[in-house]
């Protein structure tokens, strides 16, 4: 339990991670597609927010020093995490609880999610980063 | 029993003037079989000389850089291939198809093995060095290459001989009793001969262009590799005067005359006699004259390869003309019956193009 | 069919063609056409950059195309031609008759795209080292390779479309209206980021190969050609919706049959299934490339290569829904036979006009019933012979006797073990192209019908494989060979 605890405290993000997939399989053994929509839907929305607002700050932050290229590599995860979670939010919901699609739509839907949080954390990482690469300049 | 198939052929015209189409025929044709004359005779110099290099270092190096030609050489083989092969599909649609289909399984062959042959052959040029130490497994591998550029060119002979004579498709039963077809092989031994004339006057023009430090890096006088180059183009032409006519006095006889087609060949050993002697003298000249002729000797080759290839083409419009002209007719016949069926049967109001 | 029939029994003609097709579309698709391009964009990004290290990778992934495209590539190229020619003589014969100018022009760019791959390869370390202007040369060589490989899909693209859908060639049999037929433009615009796509997966995966785990520019070089791949692939969806749209109106003036429409919807939701699972794979992968480039194994790259190769088979498979029963929409069915031709086939049968006729090995004799004498066998052989040919010449293009897509398999499982008796067969193979509507109705006569039946009554007790003519060879139909005896004695008499 020891060595558990340390491995989810070594990074901010890995309680957040264990916490969703955790929501996630709850949300699929009620095989109700109704609460998925809204919670998984919540879920999305929070992390999304999350990612959203530091990726929004840190463009900002960095306008002047950073080409588009760089800023590609800033928004896409995130981006992409959104879009890949919404099509597996989309999958559960249109497909039959335990078909072949509804339980590779619950896999891209944890797992998208779990992305979405990491891809917000890599901003707060790469801004305290980029705040002292400021300050030294 | 030899019954002449009479088959009809596609009623479409032809997409474009037929001079044209032969024009498109002969010329890439030639330009085409240049290309693999160059790449079958680079192949077989390659190893040739990398035999010899086990006990001489420096010929090794000169396996190398013959070796080298083969890979650029290999491509414009091939893809000048493609506009000949369009080109006999539509000139000669009944008589290719058939010749193909009766030899289908080695005929598709040339796919994969020509694959095989190309990558064997990059493996032996770019990982030359690094197999120096496994040198027969490297030898190996050019004597593999060899066999199947040997191969290869027999089933293309085999299809387009075969073709030419209608009267024995009947009797034919798949690839090896095409091969037994005569003239297949004294026109495949006068192909293979060529091979290595061409590659030889390749060499000179190589070893021509090549600056002082490159040849130098050879370890061979300049003059030694060019001689080289005129001694492997002399020979095998030399027993070409032999093979050449027993080729032509081996073509089966046609229905049309074929004076002219004699014609153009006698032309033809004309002026490779001419080159020969050219050859010849080259090969005893000192360095400092030696390729004085390589201008002419090759204007005269690119004589003969047209003589060739006009004389191949007078020989297969001899074979085919009687026979196309019943097809011709045939054709005709059936899509005046197939136009007084449909007439019949719209006549009775049923549409039976579909019976539905 | 009008020439000696090459057919393979265990495999079947169109796995032949299937497989050197596919082998060529995947060569085509990922190593040249998506792959120039990058490949000479990194080649430009390197020298903006002054970063050799992108040199040398675009470098390595060059020589690995230049080293497949010219030997598989070219080759699966010629290939489709040779198996074509093969299989359907009738069809390629009139396609070349048609697009003779299209490919010949194909053709020409085809060697201009050859010779630019060998002067882009060749030259590049030489020209490399003799400064920035030859550099930038060798960097516009790129391109224009690039372009060419384009232009040489472009071309043939237009070639298959117009198998697919003839559109208005049939009233004014000319090149340019095949050429404009209305699934050129939504095919070309699928393919186009298709082939992208597919190439910053292989250039993704050949970059795992070509540097080091720890080397900071792997994960460069990984995050870029993501980004490559990622541009690419909302195109493939939304082309290839715009395809899946367009295909329906292109196949309604071949199929009006609700049960064609039926299975082909069935297609078209698997079409659209495969191309989302394939995006998505496409997209996990760039986003792990991009925020994880140290984690990205290879195996991971291998899941959305295959991805795209399974919507690449699905895809092309299209083309069998759309023009069956034809082979060249509303001209020639599969069976090689025209549309035309029906009406004097059916009246005089297919035999009439056979120039060749299939011999049966003795294998194929075996399992008639015993008890026969000898005058009743070989009527009986005689009548199997004629069997065979009607079957060789009307069938055996699409089935085989025993193996893949066999017609003794169709028999089986409508019929099962009961006798399959002329009466039976010959009933149903006669409004066959009712309830399938992909079938050609058959195209020979009454008579013919009863002696395929024979035939595949034969084949129920006779599992012997059904020889092609390129091991069996043929023999010149009698009637057909006794007319051209007098005919030639006539042409010689007149050439006396």
């Amino acid at each position: 339990m020891k060595t558990l605890g340390q491995w989810l405290s070594e990074k901010s993000y890995r309680s957040t991670v264990v916490n969703l997939v955790m929501l996630t399989g709850v949300l699929a053994m009620s095989q109700s597609s109704e609460l998925f929509m809204a919670v998984g839907g919540g879920a999305i929305a929070i992390a999304s927010f999350y990612f959203l607002l530091r990726a929004i700050a840190l463009t900002a932050r960095t306008k002047r020093f950073v080409n588009p290229y760089q800023l590609s590599l800033t928004w896409i995860p995130g981006l992409l995490a959104i879009v890949l979670a919404m099509t597996g939010l989309y999958l559960v919901i249109s497909a039959e609880p335990f078909s072949m699609g509804y339980c590779l739509g619950v896999i891209l839907f944890a797992c998208e999610l779990a992305m979405l949080t990491i891809a917000g954390v890599d901003l707060d990482d790469s801004a305290s980063k980029s705040s002292r690469i400021i300050e030294v300049v | 029993m030899n019954e002449i198939p009479v088959p009809r052929d596609i009623p479409l015209p032809m997409p474009a003037p037929e001079p044209v189409l032969i024009g498109v025929l002969i010329i890439f044709f030639l330009m085409h079989i240049v290309f693999v004359n160059f790449m079958v005779g680079g192949a077989f110099l390659t190893l040739w000389y990398q035999l010899r290099g086990l006990k001489e270092k420096r010929y090794d190096d000169l396996a190398y850089e013959i070796a080298a030609t083969i890979t650029a050489n290999k491509s414009i083989a091939v893809v000048l291939g493609v506009g000949p092969l369009l080109a006999i599909n539509t000139l000669y649609t009944v008589y290719f198809y058939t010749a193909n289909a009766l030899t289908g399984a080695f005929w598709i062959s040339i796919i994969p093995l020509v694959i095989v042959a190309f990558v064997l052959t990059y493996i032996h040029k770019y990982l030359w060095h690094q197999m120096e130490r496994m040198k027969w497994l490297h030898i190996g591998l050019a004597i593999v290459v060899s066999l199947l550029f040997l191969f290869i060119p027999l089933i293309f002979l085999t299809n387009i001989n075969l073709m030419l004579f209608p009267e024995k498709w009947g009797t034919i039963r798949g690839f090896f009793s095409a091969l037994m077809l005569p003239n297949v092989f004294s026109r495949y031994a006068h192909f293979i001969l060529a091979c290595p004339a061409m590659t030889g006057l390749l060499m000179v023009w190589l070893f021509r262009r090549k600056n002082e430090a490159e040849i130098a890096a050879t370890g061979f006088e300049r003059v030694e590799l060019i001689r080289k180059g005129y001694q492997w183009a002399f020979w095998p032409t030399a027993a070409q005067f032999v093979i050449g006519p027993l080729a032509l006095l081996t073509l089966p006889e046609t229905q049309e005359s074929i004076h002219s087609v004699i014609a153009v060949f006698g032309v033809a050993i004309l002026v490779s006699m001419g080159m020969a002697h050219l050859m010849f003298t080259e090969t005893r000249r000192p360095a400092e004259t030696i390729g004085k002729s390589f201008a002419p000797i090759c204007a005269l080759m690119l004589v003969v390869v047209g003589l060739m290839g006009a004389g191949r083409h007078l020989y297969r419009e001899a074979a085919v003309a009687p026979h196309r002209e019943l097809v011709r007719a045939k054709t005709e016949d059936y899509m005046r019956k197939v136009e007084e069926a449909n007439r019949e049967a719209a006549a009775k109001g049923g549409d039976v193009r579909t019976s539905q | 069919m009008d020439f000696p029939v090459f057919h393979l029994d265990f495999f079947g003609n169109r796995w032949l063609i299937a497989t050197i097709a596919i082998l060529h579309v995947l060569v085509n698709h990922g190593l040249a056409v998506g792959m120039m391009p990058l490949v000479a964009a990194m080649e430009w990004y390197g020298q903006k950059k002054q970063d050799p290290r992108w040199d040398r990778l675009a470098y390595k992934i060059l020589f690995f195309c230049f080293l497949i495209t010219t030997t598989i590539g070219a080759l699966t190229g010629v290939g489709i031609w040779l198996s074509v020619s093969l299989v359907n003589p009738y069809s390629i014969a009139s396609l070349i008759r048609v697009f003779f100018w299209a490919w010949f022009t194909e053709w020409l760019v085809f060697i201009t795209e050859v010779c630019l791959i060998l002067a882009y390869t060749l030259t590049w370390k030489k020209w490399s080292n003799q400064g920035p202007e030859k550099k930038k040369q060798h960097i516009r060589l790129g391109f224009a390779l690039a372009f060419f490989s384009w232009v040489t899909m472009a071309i043939i693209v237009a070639i298959l479309g117009f198998m697919m859908d003839p559109g208005n060639w049939l009233t004014d049999h000319s090149f340019w209206t095949g050429v404009m037929n209305p699934l050129y433009i939504p095919q070309l615009a699928f393919r186009t980021p298709l082939a992208a796509a597919m190439a910053g997966i292989i250039a993704l995966f050949l970059i795992l190969f070509f540097t080091k785990r720890q080397d900071g520019f792997r994960h460069e070089a990984l995050r870029a050609v993501a980004l490559w791949t990622l541009a690419f692939a909302p195109f493939v969806l939304a082309a290839g919706w715009w395809y899946y749209t367009s295909v329906p109106d292109a196949m309604k003036d071949n199929l009006g049959v609700s049960l064609a429409t039926l299975a082909f919807a069935d297609w078209q939701t698997k079409f659209l299934q495969i191309a989302v699972v394939t995006v998505v794979t496409i997209l996990l992968v760039v986003q792990f490339a991009i925020s994880r480039p140290n984690l990205l194994p290879k195996v991971a790259l291998v899941v959305p290569f295959f991805a795209i190769l399974w919507m690449t088979g699905h895809f092309e498979r299209v083309r069998e829904f759309i023009r069956k029963p034809y082979v060249i929409g509303q001209y020639m069915y599969a069976n090689g036979m025209r549309v035309d031709d029906y009406a004097l086939l059916q009246r005089d049968g297919v035999l009439t006009y056979a120039t060749y006729s299939n011999p049966l090995t003795e294998a194929e004799k075996a399992g008639l019933p015993e008890r026969l004498s000898e005058p009743e066998r070989t009527a009986r052989l005689e009548t199997i012979q004629k069997g065979k040919d009607v079957f060789m010449d009307t069938c055996s293009r699409c089935h085989t006797g025993h193996g893949v897509n066999s017609i003794t398999s169709h028999l089986q499982r409508m019929f099962g073990d009961k006798p399959w008796t002329p009466e039976l067969t010959a009933g149903y193979i006669e409004g066959m192209h009712y309830a399938q509507p992909y079938m050609p109705p058959f195209p020979g006569s009454k008579a013919e019908l009863q002696l395929l039946g024979a035939y595949l009554e034969h084949l129920q007790h006779n599992k012997a494989p059904i020889p092609g003519a390129q091991s069996a060879g043929v023999i010149v139909h009698d009637e057909n060979a006794g007319r051209i005896a007098t005919k030639t004695n006539q042409t010689e008499a007149a050439a006396r």
